[in-house]
């Protein structure tokens, strides 16, 4: 099944609950790069797997204060990277690139010193260059359980640099996989590394 | 909410969520796809190398065989989930890997030539291989050259559907699937009749991309 409201209503979610609370709204920035388990793991005659290659990926995020010593956060991610086809261990066909598309509401408070703690609940999207193959009716759009974790800098008043990591995990499945006679759906975990600047303002 | 009440939550939905395991498909049922060789002496398997991909198809323009062509394409382009077959059609025979004569099939040219024949009521069809034993390996000279002719006039009998299947079938060959099968809802029946792949032919498909192949193309 395809949400295609599936991001405008997270949006409208993580929204809902920050705006009657007054406080400062910070925007974080992050560039970095992330890595995921297999999408797909097969066996004909030999061991196949599918995995999207380390993708450069951009984060974003603006978050409110919504209780003391928490924040409630509109997290947006992108990446792309090629789709890695490997047989034994070996690469084989070639199948496009792949983008990842991440939604997701956060929760994030204060841990030790600078650093600091996040839960996130949201939608992640698949978007491959090529429908074709276990591509050809498309991705649908899944859910999302992440965590991670924020170092922040402050360097002026209101800008802060920021280091975070941060893993999500999903389950990943095509109707083209099911058809195949796949059952059940690929556990994925993902780990990105990331650092960028958050800017405060009232 | 706090972050007191948020980790339990986010644990007890990771634990749901690890419940669901993925189990690829076993590809049975499937059937035999070699070309048994000089009466047993070996048995010959091959699919169109990567590097090879798409591969070039060259169709006579007659009859409207490029678009039941071009059918059969999609059709077994979809039977794969990691891109194993690609094909195109194009414009100049010279260079193409496969071609497709709108012709009775004429006599074998080469003794070389393995000649894989079907016959519907309508319409026939052939697919020629032509194999030798060059040095240390298998050469399958390019192009395969495949034939569908109507077996009456087109012009006062539909055989649309005829050339549909046996362009889909005379593919099949030319992807590796060189035996005909017992199973009349097989794509692959020796007088196909099936209105599209059947799971055994699609899952004998994958496992012709996936068996090493000892059939090499060469020009
Ligand atoms: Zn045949």
């Amino acid at each position: 099944m395809r949400i295609p409201y599936a991001f405008p209503l997270a949006a409208a979610l993580a929204l809902a609950p920050a705006a009657p609370a007054a406080g400062q709204v910070r925007l974080t920035a992050m560039v970095g790069v992330t890595g995921s388990s297999a999408l797909v793991t097969d066996q004909i005659f030999e061991d196949i797997e599918l995995k999207p290659a380390l993708a450069p990926t951009f984060f974003l995020s603006a978050s409110l204060p919504v209780a003391t010593r928490l924040r409630a956060s509109l997290d947006l991610s992108y990446g792309s990277s090629s789709a890695d086809l490997t047989e034994s261990g070996q690469d084989a066909s070639d199948l496009g690139s792949i983008g990842v598309l991440t939604a997701a509401v956060a929760l994030e408070g204060p841990l030790v010193s600078r650093l600091s703690w996040r839960l996130s609940l949201g939608v992640i999207e698949y978007l491959p260059s090529e429908e074709t193959g276990l591509f050809s009716d498309g991705v649908p759009v899944a859910g999302l359980f992440g965590a991670g974790l924020d170092w922040r800098q402050p360097l002026s008043e209101r800008w802060s640099g920021v280091a975070g990591v941060r893993y999500d995990f999903h389950l990943f499945t095509t109707p083209t996989l099911e058809a195949a006679g796949f059952s059940g759906s690929q556990q994925v975990s993902r780990v990105g590394l990331a650092i960028g600047a958050a800017w405060d303002f009232q | 909410m706090t972050a007191r009440h948020t980790l339990p939550l986010a644990l007890l939905l990771a634990g749901a969520l690890s419940c669901a395991e993925a189990t690829s498909p076993s590809r049975v049922p499937n059937y035999e796809w070699r070309l048994v060789w000089e009466g047993g002496l070996d048995t010959l398997s091959f699919h169109w190398p990567e590097d090879m991909l798409p591969v070039k198809i060259w169709v006579e323009d007659s009859l409207d065989m490029p678009a039941r062509v071009q059918e059969g394409v999609d059709d077994w382009q979809g039977a794969f989930l990691y891109g194993e077959y690609a094909a195109v059609l194009v414009s100049d025979s010279s260079s193409a890997d496969v071609v497709v004569r709108v012709v009775t099939p004429p006599p074998k040219a080469i003794a070389t030539v393995n000649r894989l024949n079907t016959l519907l009521p309508g319409c026939e069809g052939a697919t020629d291989l032509d194999i030798e034993f060059i040095a240390t390996q298998y050469e399958l000279r390019l192009p395969v050259r495949m034939y569908v002719a109507p077996r009456y006039d087109p012009a006062t009998t539909d055989l649309t559907e005829c050339f549909r299947v046996t362009a889909r079938h005379e593919l099949g060959h030319s992807l590796g699937l060189f035996q005909h099968t017992s199973d009349s809802r097989d794509i692959m029946y020796g007088n196909p009749e099936a209105e599209g792949l059947s799971a055994r032919d699609i899952n004998t498909a994958q496992l012709v991309a996936h068996w090493p192949a000892n059939l090499i193309p060469t020009r």
